[in-house]
């Protein structure tokens, strides 16, 4: 099974430990985005950035990925099967509020501790989740008038 | 005479994903040919399509709320002397951010010369309210909101469906 992991633009070194501790003894087929981050990882492939993510996140099975709403989004529109991981390596915490909201509405499965790292891969493997049907910004016309008027 | 400018002012990562698609929507309006648009951006990520952009350096520290009280003497004096250049060149009618912390003062200063301020609070807030969105409620001309739950908290938002 082919896993992705993407920290987006801010480094999520714990994150990037635990699948390369907790991990390494899986048979899955893991890369690693992992942005200006520390700690590189000894057992997986890994970059810091890309201009083709889109082609990673589907060509992967699974996708861990940090909560920022950027990431989230993109993903539940090509329609894949992810697991959210706050960083709260970050100073502010507020992360934990899309993963919550996307979590509490199944549209996705929000990682409680690296401890569950492997169980929940395999929970979300066979899993089902709900389709997130993202409204798209309509007031771009409205604002502009406003600037004119 | 001067030209007619709006200024985009927008931080790295999630902020800046959020105002490139923004600009992609007004790029398909017509009223998009009359104004010049300028970027003020964090740590010089722009959006290079914009016809002008200008960088600043982020007041906060992700990681460190150390580095975050040094940095915030130099920043001022940065943003003065960015503002003071382009009130002077250009017809500024009116400021758009969608954060974080640099579309305060910026929306500030154009607020005092009576410009319209345009606030769009982050799609990644649902029930949180961000320290930057508390303050920009009370200065912004129009303030969005991409999320409806958030109306509690902003009883004044519009609701504007996510970029």
């Amino acid at each position: 099974m082919k896993i992705f992991v993407t920290v987006g633009t801010t480094k999520f070194d714990s994150l990037v430990a635990a699948i390369d501790e907790k991990l390494k003894n899986s048979n899955y087929d893991i890369v690693l985005q992992i942005s200006d981050g520390k700690y590189l990882p000894k057992n997986f492939e890994y970059f810091d950035y890309t201009n083709s993510i889109q082609k990673y996140f589907e060509e992967s099975d699974i996708v861990i990925t940090h909560a920022g709403a950027g990431s989230i989004y993109e993903l539940l529109e090509l329609g894949k099967k992810i697991i959210i991981v706050p960083n709260l390596d970050r100073i502010d915490k507020h992360q934990t509020d899309i993963a919550n909201y996307m979590d509490s509405n199944l549209y996705a499965k929000t990682l409680s501790s690296f401890d569950e790292l492997l169980e929940t891969i395999e929970y979300v493997r066979t899993q089902d989740f709900k389709k997130f049907k993202k409204e798209s910004f309509f007031m771009t016309k409205e604002i502009l008038d406003f600037i004119e008027s | 005479m001067k030209q007619k400018a709006i200024i985009l002012v927008y931080g790295e990562g999630g902020h800046r994903a959020q105002m490139k698609r923004l600009y992609d929507l007004i790029k398909l309006e017509n009223e998009h040919k009359k104004y010049k648009f300028i970027g003020i951006c964090e740590n010089s990520k722009s959006i290079n399509s914009l016809d002008k952009n200008f960088s600043i350096d982020p007041l906060r520290d992700k990681h460190s709320n150390f580095i975050t009280l040094v940095n915030i003497p130099k920043g001022i004096f940065n943003y003065f002397r960015l503002f003071y250049k382009l009130s002077k060149d250009y017809d500024v009618r009116s400021v758009i951010s969608t954060g974080p912390g640099i579309a305060i003062p910026i929306s500030l200063y154009f607020k005092m010369l009576g410009k319209k301020i345009i606030f769009i609070e982050t799609w990644s807030r649902f029930i949180t309210v961000s320290m930057t969105a508390k303050v920009m409620y009370k200065i912004a001309t129009k303030f969005y909101i991409q999320n409806k739950s958030l109306k509690k908290h902003y009883p004044d938002a519009i609701y504007g469906g996510l970029l």
